[in-house]
């Protein structure tokens, strides 16, 4: 054996005890998230489980406290047994594959855990607001002193829950004093926001795009001007509008409906701004292409614009429906709080802040609710998203 | 299913939503009566007392009826100036205390002396009803209020053997002097414990101001006298917690733990709070008790918090809606009001008609009687908003006590008083 060999043979010895260290130290690292991560959720859901099966009463608390207690075992048995079947499954693999695959695999293993703590870290705030919604009124702020990592109440209860959607003792008694309190409930602010915020979002987008096509697509005198006048707009604060608007608003009689929620902001200039520049990148001689076979301009628009420019369309609706979800001032100044059928989700929200203390709990119960459409919202038009993007970079 | 499908259902779904639910109507029966609009911040609870004592007046008023409606105490004050503008606000309102001024100022409110206030306002507790007092006449009258007394941990004060042994000796110091020596043994940096917490903000502050003696506004409203002697010296004295003495945690430094959050994990000794806090705590099953405020040259002191109940002038019946929120705050009403919600009492004549188990409301009750004068300003925020940063610095060790609020002094004069 000569001598570069022999250095080649050492050097082959010395990268696979490399590789393996390597190995090891990100099963370690994989264990301990694994059961950790796991033991949560696995927690959670024994807490939820127990706080739903513990029927309403003065012991609630501590009786779902006890259940929990006693499934102790069951929880953590199942983050062991989950960890156990993972380090299993990816040991297995990584022996079964080759010397040279070996190598990409344990990077792959790098990226994964990378992402798995991206993961945690943005969904975690979503986990503190699911716990807290299930924390008795005064535990919201207390921090676990054994593992203060460790979020999930260990006396849970759903009297949070109950007050939000009004299905609680106090709040029965409080409706049967009058048929208007009945109709305050979370339930009606739902309502009301959905189609306060779905009507603002069609309208928007549907103006804004006519709005859009003629400033890019159309001749107008004085076109650039206008749309520099437009523009300007933006620069004025949203504040200085508020009393006029409430005036007319409230002169054209539509004090506490829903139409006043959004009438105002129907003429959106970021809107017709966006969707401008996105359609400037649609070739004319598409247009031209329509028009030769005879199409006419309601059609150009509506089968040539509309379909090219529907991830952006579909990004705007969405822009807008957040906007119109979360309006807490404009709504509050034009909510007729006399009448529930007026009172939208931002505002009723409102409702359980008091002047110094806050219901963390019931917010944070209420939350849980609020963002359901959000949610269904983004995980639809993520898609869109994601190929506006990508269209927009690559036309001529 | 294709997305376009989706798409489409979920349009169809939208607009037969709307046809069912698009509904803004909402019945109600007239039954001849007069309403009078009050607007409210209660809560649950509270709102249901209320109604009580609305149904009891309207049995001597027949031809009148209140309507209770509640509004966020966030945005309150947006929501009424807007609805006054444009001539849409309600009969009365429960505001915060600090907002008084600024709707007597701007000529919204209605003079409560033409109403004959002057007989029946020496019931009123004094420092609350000082908050409605605005050059010179009466324009709101108290309906709850509060105060910050000092809540401390009794584990905390145990484990450091500061428990005395008379269990009806006060535990938190007397004065500010004691109050550190006593700080000094309950700090812990190693095991990141802290004797006290506090927040950097006026109101939090008033108790350090007010237990010297210092005014921040002078009693006719014309000059700010932040810079005081008196105050000067009630500033170093709160420094010196910080930087001298070192038994502050630093909780109003941003983006440390909360006077709040810190007290109830066991890492703060001793903390401002109001009786809001009672009932969560007691929820949290810690073991604490609440005492007086330290004294300072001028003894213990507190500030004042709460709300007062006001009457617009749009109203065509004044007349009544006093006669209402007279009967609302008479001493008969508070009692109830007061032992049924655990709260304090603004009518001296409910002071004797209601106990309380809990001592520690009643250690509120006591603490209240000696709470100092609030400065009354048309705009508090910005009062807030000029003076914190001065005395942030001072606390950071930036300026001088003299220096910050020389300069807070001057800010507060021109931008707020003589502006």
């Amino acid at each position: 054996m000569n001598s570069t060999q022999a250095i080649d043979h050492h050097n082959k010895h010395s990268v696979k005890a490399q590789r393996i260290v390597l190995f090891v130290f990100l099963i370690a690292v994989m264990i301990s998230m694994s059961y950790v991560i796991s033991g949560q959720l696995f927690k959670f859901g024994v807490m939820a489980f127990s706080a739903f099966v513990t029927p309403e009463g003065p012991d609630a608390v501590t009786e779902a406290g006890k259940l929990m207690q006693s499934m102790t075992v069951v929880y953590n048995g199942l983050a062991v047994v989950l960890t156990i079947v993972l380090t299993i499954f990816v040991v297995k693999k990584f022996l079964a594959l080759g010397q040279e695959h070996r190598m990409p695999f344990i990077k792959r293993m790098v990226l994964y855990l990378a992402l798995t703590i991206g993961v945690v870290v943005v969904l975690f705030p979503f986990f503190w607001m699911l716990c807290t919604a299930f924390k008795p009124s005064g535990q919201e702020l207390v921090i676990s002193k054994t593992n203060p990592f460790d979020i999930v109440p260990s006396e849970p209860t759903l009297d949070n829950f109950r007050r939000v959607l009004k299905v609680d003792a106090a709040s029965k008694s409080m409706a049967a004093v009058d048929a208007i309190e009945q109709k305050k409930n979370f339930g009606t602010y739902f309502l009301n926001s959905l189609l306060v915020a779905t009507t603002a979002a069609f309208l928007v987008t549907f103006f804004a795009a006519m709005g859009a096509y003629v400033f890019s697509k159309k001749q107008l005198p004085y076109k650039q001007q206008i749309f520099m006048l437009l523009l300007a707009t933006m620069m004025i604060p949203g504040m200085m509008f508020m009393v006029p608007q409430f005036f007319m608003v409230c002169k054209m009689g539509l004090f506490g409906t829903k139409w006043a929620m959004f009438l105002p902001h129907l003429a959106s200039v970021f809107g017709i701004f966006m969707l401008k520049q996105f359609m400037d990148t649609i070739p004319d001689s598409l247009i031209e292409a329509a028009q030769i076979d005879g199409a006419s301009e309601w059609q150009v628009f509506t089968v040539v614009i509309v379909p090219l420019a529907l991830p952006i369309i579909l990004t705007l609706f969405l822009l807008t429906f957040l906007f119109h979800w979360s309006n807490f001032l404009w709504q509050l100044i034009v909510t007729n709080f006399e009448n529930p059928l007026s009172i939208t989700l931002p505002v009723g929200l409102a409702l359980f802040r008091g002047q110094y203390t806050s219901e963390l709990g019931l917010i944070m119960s209420a939350s849980c609710f609020s963002i359901v459409p959000i949610a269904v919202l983004f995980l639809f038009a993520q898609r869109y998203f994601i190929e506006g993007m990508t269209q927009g970079a690559v036309k001529e | 299913m294709s997305e376009k499908k989706l798409m489409i259902v979920a349009v169809i779904a939208y607009i037969m939503l709307v046809f069912v639910c698009w509904d803004d109507s909402i019945a109600t029966s007239p039954d001849g009566r007069q309403i009078l609009t009050f607007w409210h911040t209660y809560n649950d609870q509270e709102e249901l007392v209320l109604r009580d004592i609305i149904k009891k007046w309207e049995g001597a008023n027949p031809k009148f009826t209140v309507r209770p409606v509640r509004i966020p105490f966030d945005g309150h004050k947006a929501k009424l100036r807007t609805a006054l503008t444009v001539g849409q606000g309600p009969d009365m309102a429960r505001v915060d205390w600090s907002f008084v001024c600024e709707l007597a100022r701007k000529n919204s409110v209605v003079d409560l002396e033409t109403l004959g206030f002057e007989n029946i306002r020496r019931q009123y507790l004094e420092a609350p009803l000082e908050t409605a007092y605005i050059d010179g006449k009466y324009y709101g009258i108290p309906d709850q209020s509060t105060c910050v007394a000092m809540f401390y941990n009794r584990q905390m004060f145990k484990d450091a053997g500061l428990l005395p042994e008379d269990p009806n000796a006060p535990v938190v110091p007397q004065t500010w002097e004691e109050f550190i020596e006593v700080g000094k043994k309950l700090t812990d940096k190693s095991k990141d414990q802290y004797a006290f917490a506090m927040t950097n903000t006026l109101w939090w502050n008033l108790p350090f101001f007010n237990s010297y003696g210092a005014r921040i506004v002078s009693e006719d409203g014309k000059k700010c006298v932040i810079d005081s002697d008196d105050a000067v010296k009630a500033l170093e004295m709160m420094a010196s917690l910080v930087s001298e003495h070192k038994i502050e945690a630093g909780a109003w430094r941003p983006g440390a733990i909360s006077p709040e959050q810190g007290f109830v994990n066991g890492k703060y000794a001793m903390v401002f709070m109001g009786p809001w806090n009672l009932a969560k705590f007691a929820n949290a099953k810690m073991d604490f008790g609440v005492g007086l405020i330290p004294g300072g040259t001028k003894g213990t002191s507190t500030n004042v918090g709460g709300t007062d109940v006001v009457i617009f002038k749009g109203t065509k019946y004044a007349a009544e809606c006093y006669d209402f929120l007279t009967f609302f705050t008479s001493a008969e009403n508070q009692k109830d009001w007061c032992s049924k919600l655990n709260q304090l009492p603004i009518n001296l004549g409910a002071y004797d008609l209601v106990s309380f188990e809990d001592p520690h409301l009643m250690m509120f009750m006591e603490q209240m009687k000696h709470a100092g004068p609030n400065p009354v300003v048309k705009d508090y925020s910005l009062l807030e908003d000029l003076v914190n940063p001065e005395v942030e610095a001072v606390l950071s060790g930036q300026k001088t006590a003299r220096e910050a609020l020389g300069a807070a002094q001057k800010k507060v004069q021109e931008r707020l008083i003589d502006f």
